[in-house]
């Protein structure tokens, strides 16, 4: 199977001269379909921009990163990426920020009505961060099957132990460098 | 406010109103601020749009193609004297049908009560009825055969001490008689029309029989218009000969662009947009603030900019629908309590779709900032 994101020698540096602040440094990967990938690492680790590139939400100060073996263009404009989001990518945020003016219904409605098509890659940001133990295993459960069942791409970034079983494969980051890539022996699923 | 069957409307529709909707003390201050503004350009482009036809209401009255009137004339109250050979040597160009006399002049009313106001003593031909006063409510045309009849408007009855047909008063010192009265017949000048015969218009004002102010002029069926106004400039000489239609729009620039009486209606306008495009400009913004975090979401997700915009122009777009109905149902209250005052605030149906227009401008300007703000939002604010 070929990869849905592909990133070479990815960094991301916020700031300028002695004030910069590199958040990735020389980050190689490839993300494949139908498997649910973890990103963990301590706070501060960059976990959080690594899944902003892989969102397209934010370019990479160096690197190549390609999606579905198309390299995204470096003056990539904000509107064509906000449609390569739309078109391909889904994400589950820590915070939900729901309209509070609509019903849950309605947010869903919305959603909807942007006419996003079913995600063939879901990012997630600690989704189960503010759930109970039950419901925390049952989101993660869900992710793991959406991703076997449909054959989507999912990176969950987590704290959470919980999840660690349900994770085809795990990805550790620390200091902005990939420093561990591993498939565990035995998954939950 | 919050019962709306949302299946059937889009999402940028839903989120509009519920945005608006969700926070209804400041959707009233938008709305209120709407309305006011409404009511502000409504009333003052109302008074400058009824303005404008009273001061050329007596032109606009008439069914003359011409108007000869003495050279330098600028609008229809004020006017020199013209002898009546002119009038024969009109009738003798080719193309002219009918000329009538039209005397216009001011002069001293004096009450029954004593007290003086000024008037304008508008002296007609009683036999083809050029120039004749229109809405008539009491009394006939026909009354003024009699030579010290007059008619006046009730809207300045009051004012020139009448009370009743049949009240005799002194123009000039000359005795007169109130035979009739018409309805809605104003003046800008404030110095009240007095319909009567071109003869008595004379006496009353110590023209001579062989004067007049105005000459109008009937044209053939099939006449060149332009060639027989050149033709009687040519012919008269000293005299300015103008389309009827000319001849109200320079009366009507006289009064109100002249004075200064239109360039402050317009002012206070502008303030009246203005202040809405303000007031509708904050409230939408703060609305704005206020979901930053879900816009930031919906950018995530991937919504174009365009999506954030429709959300924020229809959000000003109700607020316009509503603010110009309340609005227009006060400027309605306006128009008809004008109704019966000397000032008129007019209200055509193109004067509406005019203010309709301007409400939506107006809000959609003041939604400008609000665009401006969410088109610089960061969607990855939203894993901070």
């Amino acid at each position: 199977m070929s990869a849905v994101i592909t990133l070479d020698k990815v960094g991301v540096v916020y700031g300028r001269g002695a004030t910069a602040l590199a958040a990735l440094q020389d980050v190689t990967l490839a993300i494949q379909p139908g498997e649910m990938t973890l990103l963990l690492g301590p706070s501060g680790s960059g976990k959080t921009s690594l899944l902003q590139v892989m969102g397209c939400l934010l370019r990479p100060t160096h690197g190549r990163v390609q999606l579905f073996g198309e390299t995204l263009a470096r003056d990539l404009g904000v509107e064509a990426l906000a449609a390569l989001r739309l078109a391909h990518i889904g994400f589950v945020f820590q915070h939900y920020n729901l309209f509070p003016t609509l019903k849950a219904w309605e947010n869903v409605a919305i959603a909807l009505d942007l006419e996003a098509r079913g995600p063939r890659i879901l990012l997630a940001d600690e989704p189960t961060a503010a759930l109970d133990g039950k419901t925390g295993q049952g989101v993660a459960a869900a992710l793991h099957d959406l991703a076997h069942g449909s054959g989507v791409a999912v990176v969950v970034v987590s704290h959470d132990p919980r999840v660690e079983p349900f994770g085809d494969r795990v990805l550790h980051l620390e200091d902005g460098r990939l420093v561990d890539d591993r498939r565990p022996a035995r998954s939950s699923a | 406010m919050s019962r709306i069957d949302a299946s059937r409307i889009s999402g940028t529709s839903l989120l509009a109103w519920r945005n608006l909707s969700h926070d209804r003390a400041r959707f009233v201050v938008t709305l209120v601020g709407v309305l006011f503004a409404v009511l502000l350009m409504g009333v003052e482009l109302g008074l400058l749009l009824g303005f404008a036809r009273t001061t050329s209401g007596l032109v606009d009255h008439t069914d003359a193609d011409l108007w000869i009137t003495p050279a330098g004339t600028t609008n229809v109250d004020i006017a020199g004297r013209l002898d009546e050979r002119r009038r024969f040597e009109a009738l003798a160009v080719s193309g002219v049908a009918q000329v009538d006399q039209l005397m216009m002049q001011f002069a001293f009313w004096r009450k029954p009560d004593g007290g003086t106001e000024s008037v304008s003593v508008v002296g007609f031909n009683l036999a083809t009825g050029q120039g004749r006063p229109w809405n008539l409510v009491e009394g006939t045309i026909e009354d003024l055969q009699q030579d010290d009849a007059v008619i006046i408007d009730r809207l300045y009855a009051a004012k020139l001490g009448v009370t009743a047909r049949g009240q005799t008063v002194e123009i000039n010192n000359r005795r007169a008689r109130v035979v009739g009265f018409t309805a809605g017949i104003r003046t800008f000048t404030q110095s009240p029309y007095v319909f009567t015969t071109h003869r008595n218009a004379q006496r009353l004002t110590f023209f001579r029989p062989d004067q007049t102010t105005y000459l109008l002029v009937r044209l053939h069926p099939g006449a060149d218009a332009a060639a027989v106004r050149d033709a009687l400039q040519t012919r008269l000489g000293r005299v300015d000969v103008w389309f009827a239609e000319d001849f109200a729009r320079a009366a009507q620039r006289y009064w109100l662009i002249t004075t200064g009486a239109g360039s402050a209606l317009l002012l206070a306008a502008l303030l009246g947009l203005v202040v809405g495009i303000v007031i509708v400009g904050q409230t939408l913004y703060a609305t704005t603030v206020d979901r930053l975090p879900e816009y930031a979401t919906l950018r995530a997700m991937g919504a174009p900019n365009r999506y954030l915009y429709r959300v924020i122009l229809k959000q000003a777009a109700i607020s316009a629908v509503f603010g110009f109905a309340g609005g227009m149902v006060l400027v309605g209250g306006v128009v008809l309590a004008s109704a019966g005052s000397t000032v008129a605030v007019a209200m055509p149906p193109g004067l509406v779709a005019v203010l309709a227009l301007l409400t939506l401008c107006m809000c959609a300007l003041g939604a400008l900032v609000s665009i401006r703000r969410v088109t610089r939002i960061d969607p990855t604010s939203v894993f901070q």
